[in-house]
């Protein structure tokens, strides 16, 4: 009697760990911080341990394992603050580890053992059988929580919200959804028949269910990675445009050299010196558009800005370059800093342009200050205080024809740094500051 | 008072250009123009310094081996960066210019490194603005005048900003993020769970039980926990700014 009861607790401890192990592999495989949810996984794994020994006892059915897990998907979104699309893939990553380590290695291991030399299971038996698994799970976690082993990096699973780029990513997440879930179907019914096996054939079935596992996650792991350095690609072919105009202009700056001198000279020569003076001055002007912008480390970034100043040009507005730092320790990607900045320079314009404000200046600050990487954006304004109220929702846009989809993404990018984007308003001027951290 | 300007520069081109756009600047008067790091040493010794004005490309000594020589003898000296070569800016930027500037000198961007300058030289002369600032909170952004704030706590899990006229906001931020936020309007981090601006800071004492301190405010009559191992850093970034703590 006394071994029952103990083997009622340890049963449920048991089953708790084994949730709390997949778990734990499940997160860590999606890049989810373990250190961040680690307390409250206890918590949940308990009372779901506490619940699936309870429901065992009740109803005795396989499925029970598959309700667990889908029970715990709102869990995880809801207590836990998971994000959907990791979530799912978590679950699903634990539920196979639960499948195919737990239930089809270690505890079929323990019963061929078992069978082959003819010994009938009694409680102490059953009990040393749980605290082995128990034991193994436990040390299991202990690696995953060290390690915080990565499969799915969640750089893939977010990407920009970008409108084409957005539905390569989802027919691939959609797709490895289901390469998961028939494993698990695989996993699941080798489970239910397993009693049915000749004892050959469930070693078979071990060895080859976990190297089966193993491939498929890693064949579509690389999927994933191939699929990231893709878009990463097509991304920079499309700075390639705005790289070669940059550099277009700056060999054509130098070889104008000689045009130019032939021109003063022709002017000087002539005695027309306010000409001369106004022709150095506008090639001047040019010059010092480029200046500003070459001491940049990444000329992509470089190459961004000069666009914008051309077009701001164009438009009657003048940007005013402030370089106080070159951004080579700039912890986010060429594409993401240029997304940032192009973005909160296009809305400068755009607003000055919408409220007509005449010989309008834009000031850009680009520097670094205690390990914080610093942009920040001026323009003057009009805008009203309440106005200011929902700029960082999406959908919502100041602009007659916009989408407003500008702030919230760059908000989502400059978070993902721990970073910082908040505007300040002062004497008819907003700032739009962005401060992150240099990792 | 005008703030003491050297030109250092080996090219007469550009110190012409340099004083004509100077003669539009009535607080900075032009001291002297001497041509290599020498004679800049030189005169520094002499005399009183408040702004270097620097070429970077000079006979003899760069002025970034000037600056990094100057920096520690005169550290109330600012230093302006002035260079044909861009590139040059890298190197610049470890020897902390006030601003770094490319020839040719562009008159507004000269305009907003003087200014920064007079900033720096007289803080009192330069008016404040008005600064208000948008926070995150849970029914979108508020506008939020800086010097309103009067300290900002967290209490459980809701971090509040406390403002005049007993006003306060909920910002839907974390401490963390609004410590960077507010640092560059000289916010201080004095407790876990606290943000103080320090203008408001009246006067910091030890509190005998806790064996910490506390902070008594200008404007408000709460007092402000101060962690034991922050009184130090904060009576420091005190003293930088002219206000000894005993």
């Amino acid at each position: 009697m006394d071994w029952n009861l103990a083997l009622h607790v340890i049963s449920i401890l048991s089953s708790a760990i084994a949730i709390y192990t997949s778990l734990l592999i499940g997160f860590s495989l999606v890049e989810i911080t373990l250190a961040k949810i680690g307390k409250s996984t206890m918590y949940v794994s308990l009372s779901f341990g506490l619940l699936y020994y309870a429901a065992q006892l009740l109803l005795d059915t396989n499925l029970l394992l598959i309700a667990l897990y889908a029970a715990l998907i709102p869990v995880v979104v809801f207590i836990l603050k998971v994000p959907f699309s990791q979530t799912i893939l978590a679950i699903l990553l634990a539920l196979i580890y639960d499948l195919a380590i737990i239930k089809l290695f270690a505890h079929n291991l323990f019963d061929i053992a078992l069978l082959s030399s003819d010994v009938s299971s009694d409680p102490v038996i059953q009990l040393a059988l749980t605290l082995f698994v128990m034991m193994s799970n436990i040390f299991i976690s202990l690696v995953v929580y060290r390690q915080s082993p990565v499969l799915f990096p969640k750089r893939w699973l977010f990407p920009l919200k970008d409108g084409a780029q957005s539905n390569v990513y989802k027919f691939h997440l959609i797709f490895i959804v289901l390469i998961l879930l028939s494993v698990i179907l695989f996993l699941y019914y080798t489970y239910t028949e397993l009693a049915f096996f000749t004892i050959n054939y469930r070693i078979f079935v071990m060895f080859w269910t976990i190297l089966t596992c193993f491939l498929l996650l890693f064949f579509s792991r690389n999927i994933v990675v191939h699929n990231i350095e893709r878009i990463q690609f097509t991304l920079d072919k499309e700075y390639q445009k705005d790289l070669l105009s940059f550099y277009t202009i700056i060999r054509s700056q130098r070889h104008d050299f000689n045009i130019h001198l032939n021109s003063i000279y022709g002017l000087i020569s002539n005695h027309k010196y306010e000409e001369s003076r106004n022709y150095i001055e506008s090639v001047v002007d040019e010059v010092r558009q480029i200046n500003a912008l070459l001491p940049l480390h990444h000329p992509a970034i470089g190459a961004m800005l000069s666009t914008v100043n051309i077009i701001a040009m164009q438009k009657g507005i003048t940007l005013n370059f402030h370089l106080q730092d070159d951004l080579k320790d700039m912890p986010c990607t060429i594409y993401e800093a240029n997304k940032i900045l192009g973005n909160l320079i296009n809305n400068a314009i755009e607003e000055v342009e919408q409220r007509k404000i005449e010989n309008s200046v834009i000031t850009i600050e680009i520097s670094k200050e205690h390990d914080y990487i610093i942009f920040a954006i001026t323009n003057e304004t009009t805008m009203a205080e309440q106005q200011l109220q929902h700029m960082f929702d999406i959908g919502y846009s100041t602009k007659s024809v916009h989408e407003g989809i500008g702030l919230p993404t760059i908000a989502d990018i400059i978070a993902q740094y721990g970073g910082v984007l908040f505007p300040v308003l002062s004497d008819g001027e907003i700032t739009m500051n962005v401060r992150i951290p240099i990792t | 008072m005008k703030i003491n300007a050297l030109i250092v520069d080996d090219d007469q081109g550009s110190i012409d250009v340099l004083t004509r756009h100077l003669t539009s600047f009535p607080f900075i008067r032009v001291m002297d123009i001497v041509h290599s790091g020498k004679d800049a040493i030189a005169f520094l010794q002499e005399n009183e310094v408040d702004l270097l004005l620097l070429d970077i490309e000079m006979e003899g000594m760069t002025g970034i081996e000037l600056a990094n020589h100057v920096q520690p003898l005169y550290p109330s000296t600012s230093i302006v960066f002035i260079t044909g070569h861009a590139g040059f800016a890298l190197e610049g930027y470890e020897s902390h210019p006030v601003d770094f500037l490319t020839k040719p000198i562009d008159f507004q961007r000269l305009e907003i490194a003087l200014n920064r300058v007079k900033k720096i030289k007289q803080p009192s002369m330069s008016s404040e603005k008005e600064q208000k600032i948008g926070m995150k909170t849970t029914s979108g952004i508020q506008i939020i005048s800086i010097n309103d704030i009067l300290y900002i706590e967290k209490k459980g899990r809701v971090i509040s900003i406390l403002c005049r006229n007993n006003h306060s906001v909920i910002s839907s931020d974390t401490m963390k993020n609004l410590e960077v936020i507010f640092a560059p309007f000289e916010f201080y981090r004095s407790h876990q769970s606290f943000l103080v601006p320090i203008r408001q800071i009246k006067s910091i004492y030890p509190d005998p039980f806790s064996r910490s301190y506390s902070i008594d405010l200008i404007d408000s009559d709460s007092k402000i926990p101060l962690s034991r191992n922050r009184h130090s850093e904060l009576k420091g970034l005190l003293e930088k700014k002219g206000i000894p703590i005993y």
